[in-house]
């Protein structure tokens, strides 16, 4: 793939370009433009940016009324090229919720830990959303192995079948946020409190978000496991749980206290893989005082009752 | 080396690709295996865009049809200078057959042209699927995912001026600017095509 600064001047014209795909470039043109798209990848890639521009145009009504006309017959009538509108409709609106998500709970990043440190301005404005990325002593590792291997059998006997039945609303604490915004996805945007004429408390200034990114337990000092600082103005808080491995169709999570107490749990998740395969949980924080916690991930296979894969530490401070 | 040499008594619509002409192929592609695997990949990938920008009902099939064809020239010894002009005009050869057989179709069932039958999207072909996006979405590390995100939400601003002050931001020009967010939307397409896949299996 070329680097495309500096070869700007190469942009083939726009406007046969769309003519191409609008299908109606004469056919020895048609042709000439074919052969170029297969040899060229900086051509091929240009077009391919302008369709993805039309469809956007399109969904967008920035198109004209003649080429709204023209993109409907040449887009709206095949079903493949029917599924790339769809796709970048759905783009768009993910873009959006993303956006509305960063605006509400800006100045706190809904991200991930690696990426709160990637960030432009100093840590030192993040502290209280960052989290220190330590694992367990020895020590630790065995109670929570202990706890995990309990947790395992209350899971199978309360859980087996409510995780894979029931719906994401009924098994996720997490208040439902309408079609739109699936509540077993890793969340973008923060729930939008309950309409009505009652006077909502103005919530206290600050970041809404918080982020902990959680590797299965490691054998580290206690003194430094995964801590996560929420700041009064949390409202949710983000938990990444990455996973060596990808080999289930679901799965479900389970956070309880290290005493076994149930705080949230969730089941029907899937796993992100274009980086490293894992799992993103947005939970409401109100459900996490300080306290230290466990989180057992199971995987969930059609034929089978889940398996517990693997178990995370963290422990939360409220400020 | 003919083809009734590895083959004999074949028609050429018969024949089946054999090992030994996909090698011939991937070594007329690169001498070296793994970058001829990457042409041929890139290339399947480009036909197979061709092919449904030609309005293809199964793009997949006439992609190999076409490697089919360019490999069978190979075993037969035709010397081929320019792989891709020669994949473009076997493709081309396909396409017109395509039309031919649409036209033949048509004729033999004595019947007019069905009317174009337009989807429009609405909002229920995306709210299913919306988990997939955002899930995708947030696989992207942070950069890109701010890019894309200030890239396609919407502004008050005008949408042209929204990306010439990202562009700026960036300090990169408009157009390099575009080509960013088509790479990384093509890489969020795929993942979501892959998160829909799964989605439909289960």
């Amino acid at each position: 793939m070329g680097v495309w600064q500096g070869v700007t001047e190469q942009f083939y014209n726009e406007e046969k370009l769309r003519s191409f795909l609008f299908g109606e470039m004469p056919e020895a043109e048609r042709a000439a433009i074919e052969v170029r798209f297969l040899a060229n990848e900086d051509f091929s890639e240009q077009i391919q940016m302008v369709e993805g521009e039309l469809i956007e145009a399109y969904l967008r009504g920035e198109l004209s009324p003649t080429d709204h006309k023209r993109f409907a017959a040449a887009f709206l009538t095949n079903p493949r090229r029917l599924e790339r509108v769809v796709v970048m409709k759905g783009v768009l609106a993910a873009a959006n919720a993303a956006a509305a998500a960063k605006v509400e709970s800006s100045p706190s990043r809904w991200t991930n830990l690696p990426a709160l440190f990637r960030l432009e301005r100093g840590l030192t404005s993040y502290a209280a959303a960052a989290v220190i990325l330590v694992a367990l002593s020895f020590g630790g590792w065995l109670l929570f192995k202990k706890l995990g291997e309990r947790q395992n059998a209350q899971l199978a006997q309360q859980n087996g079948n409510a995780i894979q039945t029931a719906s994401p609303a009924a098994v996720s604490p997490l208040p439902s946020t309408g079609n739109s915004q699936p509540s077993q996805t890793p969340l973008l945007a923060e729930t939008p409190a309950a309409p009505g004429p009652t006077p909502v408390p103005k919530p206290p200034a600050g970041p809404t978000l918080a982020s902990i990114m959680l590797r299965p337990a490691l054998v580290r000092d206690p003194a430094a496991a995964n801590k996560l600082t929420i700041a009064p103005s949390v409202t949710q808080v983000r938990v990444q749980l990455n996973l060596e491995r990808n080999d289930y169709s679901s799965y479900a999570v389970r956070i309880t206290t290290v005493d076994g107490h149930l705080v949230w749990q969730a089941g029907s998740m899937r796993a992100g893989t274009l980086n490293r395969p894992s799992i993103t949980v947005a939970v409401p924080a109100r459900l996490l005082p300080t306290d230290d916690y466990l989180v057992e991930v199971s995987g969930v296979n059609a034929a089978g009752p889940p398996e517990s894969l693997a178990n995370y530490f963290f422990s939360v401070t409220r400020k | 080396m003919a083809l009734n040499e590895t083959q004999p008594g074949i028609k050429k619509k018969d024949w089946q690709l054999t090992q030994q002409g996909f090698d011939q192929l991937l070594n007329v592609l690169d001498p070296d295996r793994e970058r001829a695997a990457g042409q041929y990949e890139g290339l399947r990938n480009r036909l197979l865009r061709l092919f449904e920008w030609r309005g293809s009902p199964t793009p997949e099939e006439h992609a190999d049809e076409v490697f089919n064809r360019v490999a069978r020239k190979i075993v037969e010894g035709v010397e081929i200078r320019d792989i891709n002009h020669f994949v473009g005009g076997v493709a081309r050869r396909l396409f017109l057959e395509m039309l031919e057989q649409r036209e033949r179709q048509q004729k033999a069932l004595d019947q007019l042209p069905e009317p174009i039958a337009m989807v429009d999207v609405t909002a229920a072909d995306i709210d299913p699927r919306l988990d997939c996006f955002l899930a995708c979405l947030n696989e992207l590390p942070l950069p890109q995912r701010r890019l894309i995100v200030d890239y396609y939400s919407d502004s008050e601003r005008k949408r042209i001026e929204q990306r010439k002050l990202l562009a700026a931001q960036l300090q990169i020009p408009v157009n390099a600017l575009r080509i960013r967010a088509h790479r990384l939307r093509s890489q969020l397409d795929k993942c979501i095509n892959a998160c829909l896949k799964d989605d439909a299996r289960r």
